[in-house]
């Protein structure tokens, strides 16, 4: 048995996060290609062990702009009183529909806390709920009815992010040319939020290795 | 006794919202706060505990999955008192546990004070070792490794919320609230947490419980009198989008 206590300064976690019922990373729409485009790739290191939990590489643009197109609409399914993806990514302003899959007449009802707090109502098999989330942040997701049933979604600033894969490594392209800063948003919080400030150039991909520190 | 003073003595305990607790002393105040945890309105079928009918294909796992919230029994809620000059002396556990079994961690939210004041003792029930990993919103956390039938103590620090999860299932998992000050307890639906021997004063009354959102209210703790506050946790006081 090993026990360590972390280190009690500074690590940025976010609001509180109710833990996800279904691991893998969630399936995402790969940036639409814009003139004048450049790329970031990279690894994540980390000062020690690391759970087995998605971590979200983004960036924000200096100026307050957007940073690639608009996804189109994000499905989340309700099926086996399970979200599924029980973890996904939606960029603010992106439309999310959460759909009733159930076989038979189950209904549920979608809430979330978090960075935005709504409540989508009761909805029965074969119907669906949209919601478009303007503020950034994390939101747990959670059906009234179901006691097992949770979700997580992080709400990215712009469209331009990855989910980490199993070995830290990201890729991020389609990027409008600019200025930059580079954050993580960790699922399940152990390390420092990373920041980084990142050009991106026209036609080029900045190669970064960001280490995640305790 | 005189008719009379039997229904002044009858008026002065219903004034106290309740016939269980000692008055408080003159120059301390006492809140009662009520806790009712209500579904959401419009909801089809039981209220109560009770799985959805896919549980009889796919077996326990799949059933397990569509068991409804239990509302009237709806548990780990927590009470937390705060404000300038409560100081010590409130209610808050010295001890906790948590237990890890196969199919899920017993506790879903629990109550520790704060400044390391509750040590929180986790026993792995399972078969199979856990790696276990909490962290909360200003850094202060652990990780543990446990084997089959070991257990491990953690205290924390800082008054927060920390989740904690587990590296080889990840429906294991419970929240931790670190309370602010040691006022703070934990009851049911249905239950009454009853605070005795405050100082008078203006504090908030902040209930927390699993997978709700927060019930807030301040009052007033008026020397030699008891406030009492009727909580509801629900999906209900949430802004309904459709």
């Amino acid at each position: 048995m090993t026990l360590r206590l972390l280190a009690a300064a500074g690590l940025l976690c976010g609001a509180l996060a109710a833990a996800l019922a279904q691991p893998g990373p969630p399936p995402r729409v790969p940036p639409v290609p814009v003139a004048d485009a450049g790329a970031v790739a990279g690894r994540l290191t980390f000062s020690a062990v690391r759970p087995k939990q998605p971590i979200v590489v983004y960036l924000e643009r200096e100026d307050g702009g957007a940073a690639g197109a608009m996804p189109g609409p994000l499905t989340i399914r309700q099926k086996g009183a399970q979200f599924t993806p029980a973890f996904a990514v939606a960029v603010a302003g992106q439309e999310v529909v959460f759909e009733n899959d159930e076989e038979k007449e189950i209904d549920h009802n979608v809430y979330s806390l978090g960075s935005e707090t709504i409540d989508l109502g009761i909805f029965p098999p074969r119907k669906s709920q949209n919601h478009v989330f303007t503020k950034p942040g994390e939101v747990s997701l959670y059906c009234s009815v179901h006691k097992l049933m949770d979700g997580k979604l992080f709400v990215a600033p712009t469209a331009a992010y990855a989910v980490a894969d199993d070995d830290g490594a990201f890729s991020i392209a389609g990027i409008p040319a600019g200025n930059y800063t580079l954050r993580t948003y960790q699922k399940a919080k152990r390390f420092r939020e990373a920041e980084l400030k990142v050009s991106i150039q026209s036609g080029n991909t900045s190669q970064l290795t960001v280490e995640m520190k305790r | 006794m005189k008719r009379s003073a039997f229904l002044a003595a009858l008026l002065a305990l219903a004034s106290c919202g309740g016939g269980s607790y000692a008055p408080p002393a003159a120059d301390r105040a006492q809140v009662l706060v009520k806790l009712r945890a209500a579904p959401k309105e419009g909801i089809r079928g039981p209220k109560a505990e009770g799985t959805d009918a896919y549980s009889d294909s796919g077996g326990p796992e799949r059933g397990k999955r569509f068991q409804r919230v239990d509302y009237r029994h709806l548990g780990d809620i927590a009470v937390v008192l705060s404000g300038a000059g409560l100081g010590e002396g409130g209610p808050a556990p010295k001890t906790a546990s948590l237990e890890l079994y196969s199919d899920g961690a017993s506790r879903r939210l629990i109550l520790m004070g704060p400044g390391g004041s509750t040590s929180l003792t986790i026993v792995n029930r399972r078969s199979s070792a856990v790696s276990l990993f909490c962290c909360g919103d200003t850094g202060d956390g652990f990780d543990a490794r446990l084997g089959p039938g070991e257990q491990a103590a953690v205290t924390l620090s800082k008054p927060g919320t920390y989740e904690m999860v587990c590296d080889e299932d990840e429906t294991l998992k419970a929240t931790i609230l670190v309370a602010p000050t040691s006022w703070a307890a934990q009851g049911e639906s249905g239950d009454e947490v009853f605070f005795d021997n405050l100082p008078p004063g203006e504090y908030e009354v902040a209930v927390i419980a699993p997978r709700l959102p927060r019930w807030t209210r301040n009052v007033s703790a008026v020397a030699g009198k008891r406030e009492t506050v009727e909580a509801e946790v629900s999906v209900n006081s949430m802004r309904t989008v459709k």
